[in-house]
């Protein structure tokens, strides 16, 4: 189509073919005389647009039938049990949606139920952003360390398995949402930004009342970060998670491994069985008993 | 237009029009209240929308749970870059609004199906014969079809040209291929006020273009 705009806007886009804004400003009957006549000319000869066209004649269509009226009240009470702010979601999230309520849920109860119930009172004040890196860690495992609070995943890792993540986006999200220095410390950590990471998890941990979540996920940077002279510190940090809580799974599970690291294999072999100890039934435990020696 | 859309899906505002409305939720992005006025006037007709668009598209499963999950989709697109989506807007009346309420919520259901359907490319999913000819079968009657392959063979321009009333010739062609290829009845064409016609009037261009293809224009 030859015409580029229309009361300042652009109404021709992808080449030849019409853009959504002017479909609808044609059903709208908004557009210019002569750019509706053309709309027209290319509407007729243009399968796809006129299909788009279609498809927004048919959504917009302003009668509810009843079946419809009852369809949406379902949507809306599914929305109402699970979404209370805006969150983003993972495509293939609704697949897992059963087995990720029963970890939130599993967490959930350990934490009000066991010593972090502390941990609960302290992390309370930024509670969405926490949801949102909490469903970066649902996408994609960035680690083979476990990081407080995430869901095993396998690590299958390969160019095409990057997470398709929009860092930028939710960056801009996780500044709207008043996030912790903990929770930025491990929206950085996911993307493996490790200084910023370590900076922001080093100000979380200066804090008294640190559970032993903050202390395990700034092991967890220093250990990835892969910096010799960070090593000790990844132990000092998973040693002191496990002194504020010794049966924080997390930490003992990223001890073997920093064993596993250190060519100690007595040692790692012996923090597996003491994981096994405590969780003997999540991905974490099947990933330990296959690195278990007799 | 400036005719407001009288739906009880459409929320009338307090003082505030829905074009307003869409603006300032663009600039003021964590303005609480702001926004639960956007939720309670917008969310039943995004749930609308996306249902829809769902059930365009064939998809079936789990219907509602998946409708739930993009609806929370198209508030993301909405507020991303820093709303700057919804600082594009650049609409005044209700139903321009609306359009581009459902102009989201298409493409966030377009891009989740075209991701379904790489899903499936991959699980090496194949359509049967059978499974073709019932498609086939459930998109008209034998009339409606012959109609259909005579529209996609024939001259367009020729037909255009030689409609009584040239400045209405190519909506007039526009309306019988939306009509008979993709399936839109005449109450649902006429719902547009961009066709300037009532579903009677849609009836009649329809007949007598229909006359025509029969007699070979």
């Amino acid at each position: 189509m030859g015409v580029d705009s229309v009361k300042g806007r652009n109404v021709m886009k992808h080449g030849e073919c019409l853009s959504d804004e002017t479909l609808t400003d044609y059903l709208e009957g908004s557009l210019d005389p002569i750019v509706q006549v053309a709309c027209e000319g290319h509407l007729i000869a243009c399968d796809t647009c006129r299909g788009r066209l279609a498809l927004f004649m048919r959504a917009l269509q302003p009668a509810v039938t009843a079946e419809e009226e009852a369809a949406v009240e379902s949507i809306a009470q599914s929305w109402n049990a699970r979404y209370s702010r805006v969150l983003p979601i993972d495509k293939g999230w609704h697949r897992k949606r059963i087995v990720w309520y029963a970890v939130a849920a599993s967490v959930l109860l350990l934490l009000v139920l066991g010593p972090g119930r502390m941990a609960v009172r302290w992390m309370n004040s930024t509670q969405p952003a926490r949801e949102l890196v909490q469903a970066m860690l649902e996408k994609d495992r960035p680690f083979e360390a476990q990081l407080a609070f995430e869901r095993h995943l396998p690590r299958v890792r390969s160019a095409a398995d990057e997470p398709g993540l929009d860092f930028d986006a939710l960056s801009a999200e996780m500044s709207r949402r008043a996030a912790s220095q903990y929770d930025l410390g491990r929206f950085k950590l996911i993307q493996k930004q490790f200084s910023e990471a370590i900076t922001l998890l080093q100000e979380a941990a200066r804090d008294p009342k640190a559970p032993a979540a903050v202390h395990n996920d700034l092991g967890v940077a220093y250990m990835e970060q892969a910096l010799a002279e960070n090593r000790p510190k990844a132990k000092e940090e998973f040693d002191r998670a496990l002194e504020l809580d010794p049966k924080f799974a997390p930490a003992v599970f990223n001890l073997s491994l920093f064993y596993d690291s250190e060519a100690m294999p007595d040692e790692a072999n012996r923090q597996r069985i003491l994981y096994l100890q405590l969780d003997s039934t999540s991905g974490w435990a099947d990933e330990v008993r296959l690195n278990l020696r007799p | 237009m400036t005719e407001p859309v009288t739906s009880r899906w459409y929320k009338t505002g307090n003082g505030i029009t829905a074009a307003e409305l869409l603006r300032a939720c663009g600039e003021r992005l964590t303005d609480r209240e702001l926004w639960q006025k956007f939720h309670a006037r917008f969310q039943k007709a995004i749930f609308l929308y996306v249902l829809r668009v769902l059930r365009q598209r064939g998809f079936q499963e789990a219907l509602t749970d998946t409708a739930a999950d993009l609806a929370q989709d198209v508030y993301m697109r909405l507020i991303q870059n820093d709303g700057r989506l919804l600082l594009s807007f650049k609409g005044n009346t209700d139903r321009s609004v609306m359009a581009f309420l459902a102009r989201v919520a298409m493409n966030v259901v377009l891009h989740h199906h075209q991701y379904e359907v790489a899903d499936k490319r991959q699980a090496g999913v194949v359509v049967s014969i059978e499974e073709a000819r019932q498609f086939e079968g459930a998109r008209g009657d034998v009339s409606e079809l012959d109609v259909v392959a005579l529209l996609s063979w024939i001259d367009v321009e020729r037909l255009v040209a030689a409609d009584p009333d040239p400045e209405k010739g190519a909506r007039n062609v526009l309306l019988l291929k939306l009509h008979f290829m993709e399936g839109l009845t005449s109450e649902e064409i006429a719902e547009y006020p961009g066709f300037q016609l009532t579903p009677s009037g849609v009836n009649t261009v329809l007949q007598r273009l229909k006359a025509r293809l029969q007699r070979g224009i």
